[in-house]
C-alpha cells in the first residue's frame, strides 16, 4: 500500500488527477495545518473495509441461552493464570 | 491414514486457557496454537464466557485476536447437558462443573486448564479418566518430548 501525504491546499487544484490515481494500492492523506484531516481512497477499497469492520463487530459467540453457565473473571484469577502460563 | 502416521490427539481448552491465550501471546496457552500434533477444541460455553470477559476486561485488539485464535479451534456442537452437570457439581466447584461435564462429553484426550486449584485434584482427575487434565506447560512438555 502506497500512502501519499499532500496538503489540502495543494490537492484542491489536482483533485481529478488524484482521484484517477487512487487504487487498492494507493491512497492520499490530505493534511490541514500539517495534520491529517481526510483521505482519498478507492471506493471499492473503502466498501470492502467497511464490510470487513461490520462483519468483525457483528460476529459473536455470545448466546443468551448459555450465559447462565458463564461467569465474570476476577482480576486476581486473570493475573494468576498469566503467571501460571509464563514459559 | 498413511502408514506409521499417528492420529491427532484432541485437547479441550477451558476458559482460563483460551482467555490467557488471547491476553498473552507469549505464554504456554498461545504456544498450544502453534502445534500441528494436537487438535484444539472448545465448547460453545467456553467461547461465550471468554468472549464476554474479553469484551469486558481487555482491549478491542484482544477481541480481534480472540476471533483469530478461534479460527484454529474445533467447536463442540452440543449445548451443556444438565444431567451431566448434576454429576459434576458433586466433583468440582459449581463454577467449573459445566466445563468438566463438557470436557467429558467431548471425549478429548486432554482437558487443558490453568486453574490448578480446582481442576488438578484427585476427584476431577478420576472422573475424567482415561482423559487427562493438564496445564498448557504440561501439554507442551508432552508434545515436545
Amino acid at each position: 500500500m502506497t500512502t501519499n501525504i499532500i496538503p489540502v491546499t495543494k490537492a484542491r487544484g489536482r483533485l481529478g488527477e488524484l482521484a484517477d490515481e487512487v487504487s487498492a494500492e494507493t491512497l492520499f492523506i490530505l493534511t490541514k495545518g500539517g495534520l491529517p484531516k481526510a483521505a482519498l481512497v478507492d471506493i471499492d477499497y473503502l466498501t470492502d473495509l467497511q464490510n470487513e469492520v461490520k462483519n468483525f463487530y457483528s460476529q459473536t459467540f455470545i448466546d443468551p441461552s448459555l450465559m447462565k453457565y458463564t461467569r465474570d473473571f476476577s482480576n486476581e484469577e486473570i493475573e494468576r493464570w498469566e503467571k501460571e502460563d509464563a514459559l | 491414514m498413511g502408514k506409521g502416521r499417528r492420529s491427532l490427539k484432541t485437547a479441550f481448552l477451558d476458559s482460563s486457557v483460551l482467555f490467557t491465550a488471547v491476553n498473552s501471546p507469549t505464554g504456554g496457552s498461545s504456544k498450544l496454537f502453534t502445534f500441528k500434533e494436537i487438535k484444539l477444541t472448545v465448547s460453545k460455553t467456553v467461547l461465550a464466557e471468554v468472549e464476554k470477559n474479553v469484551r469486558n476486561k481487555l482491549k478491542s485488539y484482544h477481541l480481534e485476536r480472540f476471533f483469530m485464535l478461534v479460527r484454529d479451534i474445533e467447536i463442540v456442537g452440543r449445548n451443556p447437558d444438565d444431567g451431566e452437570i448434576r454429576k459434576t457439581v458433586k466433583i468440582i466447584a459449581k463454577k467449573d462443573a459445566v466445563i468438566l461435564a463438557e470436557a467429558k462429553s467431548s471425549q478429548a484426550s486432554y482437558l487443558v486448564t490453568l486453574d490448578k486449584k480446582d481442576f488438578l485434584q484427585e476427584k476431577p482427575k478420576k472422573y475424567l479418566k482415561p482423559q487427562r487434565i493438564l496445564t498448557p506447560k504440561e501439554l507442551i512438555h508432552l508434545v515436545e518430548n
